[in-house]
């Protein structure tokens, strides 16, 4: 057998997240928000057709927010959320990484006018996808990947 | 673009500037205050310390014929009762036509934007933007030197944290210019700003080499950004532009100021020295900033 075959058991419903960049898997986990006794299964580094090698994720009884898929494909630009009922995947969505985002990511910059004005939401605007960079409507601060892995977000 | 704030250097395009400067120009002979100024309200919210920049617009508010309210100190005003900057630019909406905001926060003046709809004009938000001085700084070129475009400019001193260089590197783009960056080691322009500049530049680390060139801007060294004392004084003294030197140049010499002792005192005295005179240009420049904002109209 090969070293890197693998046998993962089929969710009955939930979210399948196939795609994702090798070695990127729990970052993206930490991303999204399941209740800590869904079933989650996790392969990372396994064979691949398309990309030589990926990781996915597999989440029982959980589907993420459009909001969560966001920042999904800030991590793995080639990630596919498949959603799963009944065993049967009813949606697959390649996730698109958007040319704006707003709220939900807090600047890196201590002095950036969104971390002392309560009220305000953060805004940026995407520079480039693969690897990621946003750039703060507000500061002109380019959040990076760890910039962006590194908070524990909310789930809406 | 439609002159609706001034928040970013990056918002304007060649067309733009080649508005105001003519705008700026026109203003440099106005007379008398002009009759349609009369009851416009100029608010300065300085929440940081200013000489040249809260005092030039001042200067520019009267000359054009309105008046000013503001302060000049944080302490004096509600920011120090916790008031937010967004509220602070919705009331002062109420008493005033167009907005001046300096605020140590970076993203300042576009939170007063987003919350008032009169213009809103950043004379410095934090070491983000300043976006006047940089439009003075390329209204003095032009009005040295006749043009922009062909020129070779060097940047001196303090290039890792100088925002006015780094304001005035990336609006060159809109010209075809030739650049030096001219700085001690530890003070170089930062690598994640190159990609952004789209003229020719090369690096350089003697003032020597900026002589040859038709602009020369010193920036200050500013001591806080050195943990050793001695450090600070050996980098210092390698960016000092001597009497010597610039009786040496035919390039004109500018400071966006305050200057500390980077440029001898007798070069002050000399014809090419023009950093008086390019203080001295912000007035009309900024007066033609305040017209088209309040105009609003657009630049087609």
């Amino acid at each position: 057998m090969n070293e890197k075959t693998y046998k993962v058991k089929r969710i009955e419903n939930g979210t399948a997240i196939d795609h994702i960049t090798p070695g990127k898997a729990m970052r993206c986990l930490r991303l999204l928000d399941p209740n800590t006794d869904n079933v989650i299964l996790m392969g990372m580094n396994v064979d691949s057709k398309k990309m030589g090698e990926k990781d996915f994720i597999k989440i029982e009884d959980y589907y993420p927010t459009k909001k969560e898929v966001n920042k999904v494909s800030m991590i793995a630009p080639e990630a596919t959320i498949n959603k799963i009922k009944n065993k049967k995947v009813v949606e697959k969505e390649k996730v698109t990484v958007p040319d704006k985002i707003k709220g939900n990511i807090e600047c890196k910059n201590p002095k950036c006018a969104t971390n002392h004005e309560p009220h305000l939401t953060p805004e940026y605007k995407t520079e480039n996808v693969d690897p990621i960079e946003l750039r703060c409507s507000y500061c002109d601060s380019v959040l990076k990947e760890e910039d962006i892995t590194k908070q524990r977000f909310s789930p809406d | 673009m439609m002159f609706q704030n001034c928040i970013s250097i990056s918002e304007f395009s060649r067309k733009d500037f080649e508005t105001i400067f003519k705008h700026a120009e026109k203003f440099e002979s106005l007379e008398k205050p002009l009759e349609e100024y009369r009851g416009k309200i100029l608010a300065t919210l300085f929440f940081e310390p200013s000489t040249r920049t809260r005092l030039s617009f001042e200067s520019a508010m009267n000359r054009l014929g309105g008046d000013i309210i503001g302060f000049a100190d944080a302490d004096v005003s509600s920011a120090k009762k916790g008031e937010s900057i967004a509220d602070t630019a919705r009331t002062v909406e109420n008493y005033a036509d167009i907005i001046v905001i300096r605020h140590p926060i970076e993203g300042a003046a576009k939170t007063a934007a987003d919350h008032t709809e009169i213009p809103v004009i950043n004379a410095g938000d934090g070491g983000h933007e300043h976006p006047t001085q940089t439009l003075l700084d390329l209204y003095t070129i032009k009005k040295e030197k006749g043009k922009i475009d062909e020129l070779e400019i060097a940047l001196c001193g303090d290039l890792k944290y100088g925002r006015t260089v780094h304001s005035l590197s990336t609006a060159l783009n809109n010209y075809d210019v030739d650049l030096k960056f001219i700085s001690p080691e530890e003070l170089k322009f930062p690598d994640k700003l190159k990609p952004k500049i789209d003229n020719q530049f090369q690096e350089h680390k003697k003032l020597e080499q900026a002589l040859e060139s038709d602009v020369i801007y010193m920036t200050r060294i500013q001591e806080e950004r050195f943990k050793d004392p001695k450090e600070y004084e050996r980098v210092k003294s390698s960016m000092i532009l001597t009497e010597e030197m610039a009786e040496r140049t035919q390039g004109i010499i500018m400071h966006p100021l305050p200057r500390v002792d980077e440029i001898e005192y007798p070069v002050d005295e000399m014809k090419n020295s023009v950093y008086f005179k390019q203080a001295g240009n912000g007035v009309p420049v900024r007066m033609a900033l305040i017209d088209l904002l309040l105009r609003g109209e657009e630049n087609e």
